[in-house]
């Protein structure tokens, strides 16, 4: 079952009740991909968590849960009684996102290099190739 | 402050004890209550309500509960008792009187969005919308917390998802609450923050439901395999002649087994066997 | 608040004995037609009966479960019965008057005298404020059903008891005293006294229950 809400015309989050990774998890990635992204913009006001969590029909554990891991890692910042807003671009933040993104594939890489019996070097003459064409 | 505060409630009848319940609801928050038929759920909140004696302690918004409090309280029971003979204009003029804050606009507010007829009497209501009517006095007095016992059963499946939505509006401020009582699991699991469950008048746990929803995990083995794992990971089991499905705590046991989700109705019926 | 609990009475008795309340006027009437005082006594003796039907469209409704929905406790409970009892029987005793005025209204030659009038309402207002107080406790302790068996009953002995008491002993000095004042002060305050009475056993009976 899906689930949407949606602020103006930026902000779409699609909740998979069924299979996905935890509920909190998934509003967490959805409002940070939507910020690093730039869908949404620096001080652009977030839906409360009350209220975005009683429009996807959620607990508001779960949304507070998805904003506090976002305040922590300074995707956004809270105002008390104004709410939650998208805190300014951090290109610090945004290059350790990367940072670990690669690392993370470059982890799988490397498990899918094992199982077909690939060498180091041949994974980087692999990509290479692909960097000259 | 929390809306709820439990301890150690504890009642006895002639072949049934509620025993040693204790259990709080924060502030804003929605707990749901399940429990089969005659689980203690409603002997809990006649309790609450102060219907009958009990021993233990129980506070509601930070009170012992007083007929003057009752005005923050917005009660619907599975019987909705009005008397046959008023109909809902009637149900506002005793209202009127009733409560300190009762919303005369509200109320008829509520009954156009519940297309409930203002001048026919209740004995010619149906049961969902005598239910509807019940809530909507309920929720026509700025109540901070709701209680409500049973309040969907009997409903079809279209009344009992616009009352579950009519819930879940009513918790957008912050300071209100919802006990809500139910063996319909499925309407509670949509709704709530934290699930309690009940059987044969004991607690069997009361915590986050996201928290259950992410601790349990359904696995399907061998009976042997299952008697390796440590006993308090595992929390109900059902075999059948080819294997055994087992409701587990993924955090005790191997990383090696296929896990499935649980709803908190697979959860609440293996733990109940389990404890038979 | 308790004056909505006294709002539901009055609407629950309005609209719940719409027939009955046509009959009493009807008595009324009645009485007025055939100059009789007997049909106007009957008055104050049916309104109990109404009151005491609330109570029991209360238990048929689930109303006396429901009650701890609202702002009130049992002893707000009971009040309201009792003082919706008591406004009845002033009721009762009002209508009768009126029925007795206008009997010496519209029958000149053979009016019924002032004394006797009086003799007749103290009778009116201490019946129905009596017969309440005997019924209510039962009603309370065991339903409705056997409270009015209770009230039949302590009826039919209070009604057998005076016939006996009047063919025994020769009554007149004892009821020329009644039109005294201070006889009717006592015989109302005896009635009001014991209402008050059963008012308190009654509340201590039903917040002893658990509905």
């Amino acid at each position: 079952m899906n689930s949407f809400a949606s602020r103006g015309d930026v902000l779409n989050i699609f909740i998979d009740n069924k299979n996905g990774a935890p509920i909190y998890d998934q509003i967490y990635n959805q409002i940070k991909s939507s910020i690093i992204n730039g869908e949404l913009k620096e001080n652009d006001p977030l839906p409360s968590i009350r209220n975005l969590a009683k429009d996807l029909r959620i607990s508001v554990i779960t949304t507070k849960r998805a904003y506090d891991e976002l305040e922590r890692e300074g995707f956004i910042y809270t105002q008390p009684a104004k709410g939650c807003f998208v805190a300014p671009k951090n290109t610090e933040l945004l290059r350790e996102e990367n940072l670990k993104k690669i690392e993370e594939l470059l982890t799988e890489v490397r498990q899918r290099a094992a199982s077909c019996s690939l060498s180091t070097e041949d994974i980087i003459d692999m990509y290479k190739y692909l960097s000259e064409n | 402050m929390n809306a709820l505060n439990i301890n150690n409630l504890t009642k006895k009848y002639k072949g049934f004890t509620l025993d040693n319940i204790s259990f709080s609801l924060p502030q804003g928050c929605i707990l749901g209550l399940i429990g089969e038929n005659g689980a203690g759920k409603s002997t809990t909140i006649r309790s609450i309500l102060g219907s009958i004696k009990y021993d233990g302690s129980i506070e509601v918004l930070g009170q012992p509960v007083s007929a003057k409090l009752k005005n923050r309280i917005g009660v619907v029971l599975d019987e909705v008792g009005f008397p046959d003979m008023l109909n809902a204009n009637d149900i506002n003029k005793i209202m009127k009187n009733m409560f300190s804050n009762w919303d005369e606009k509200l109320y008829n507010e509520y009954l156009d969005k519940f297309d409930l007829p203002k001048n026919k009497a209740f004995s010619d209501f149906s049961k969902g919308m005598k239910m509807k009517l019940g809530i909507a006095v309920a929720l026509s007095h700025h109540a901070e917390l709701l209680i409500l016992d049973e309040p969907t059963s009997g409903l079809d499946p279209l009344v009992r998802d616009e009352i579950i939505d009519i819930l879940n509006d009513f918790t957008r401020e912050e300071n209100h609450s919802i006990l809500i009582s139910s063996h319909i699991v499925s309407d509670l699991e949509k709704l709530c923050d934290y699930i309690a469950f009940m059987h044969k008048g004991k607690l069997m746990l009361c915590e986050e439901k996201d928290n259950l929803l992410e601790q349990y995990v359904f696995i399907n083995t061998t009976e042997e395999q299952l008697a390796e794992l440590d006993e308090n990971a595992v929390k109900g089991k059902r075999s059948n002649k080819w294997s055994t499905e087992a409701i587990v705590d993924k955090n005790m046991i191997p990383q090696s087994f296929t896990t499935k989700p649980v709803s908190i109705e697979d959860l609440f019926v293996f733990m109940a066997k389990e404890e038979n | 608040m308790m004056k909505g609990l006294i709002t539901k009475e009055f609407l629950v008795l309005i609209k719940n004995n719409k027939m009955q309340l046509f009959c009493i006027l009807l008595m009324a009437v009645f009485g007025v037609v055939m100059k009789s005082a007997v049909y106007i006594m009957f008055i104050p003796l049916l309104f109990p009966m109404l009151v005491n039907q609330v109570l029991t469209v209360d238990e048929t409704s689930r109303w006396d479960k429901y009650s701890a929905c609202f702002p009130v406790n049992k002893k707000d409970i009971v009040s309201s019965k009792y003082i919706v009892a008591l406004m009845a029987s002033l009721l009762s005793v009002v209508l009768s008057l009126a029925a007795f005025i206008a009997i010496n209204i519209v029958n000149k030659d053979k009016t019924i005298g002032m004394n006797d009038i009086v003799g007749y309402l103290t009778a009116a207002a201490s019946a129905s404020i009596i017969l309440p107080s005997i019924m209510y406790p039962f009603d309370f302790k065991f339903g409705t059903a056997k409270g009015r068996l209770v009230y039949f009953t302590a009826t039919g002995v209070a009604i057998a008891g005076l016939t006996a008491l009047f063919m025994k002993k020769d009554m007149t000095p004892y009821l020329s005293r009644i039109t005294q004042p201070a006889f009717i002060a006592a015989i109302i305050a005896a009635a009001l006294i014991i209402f008050i009475v059963s008012w308190f056993v009654s509340a201590k009976i039903y917040e002893a229950r658990e509905i």
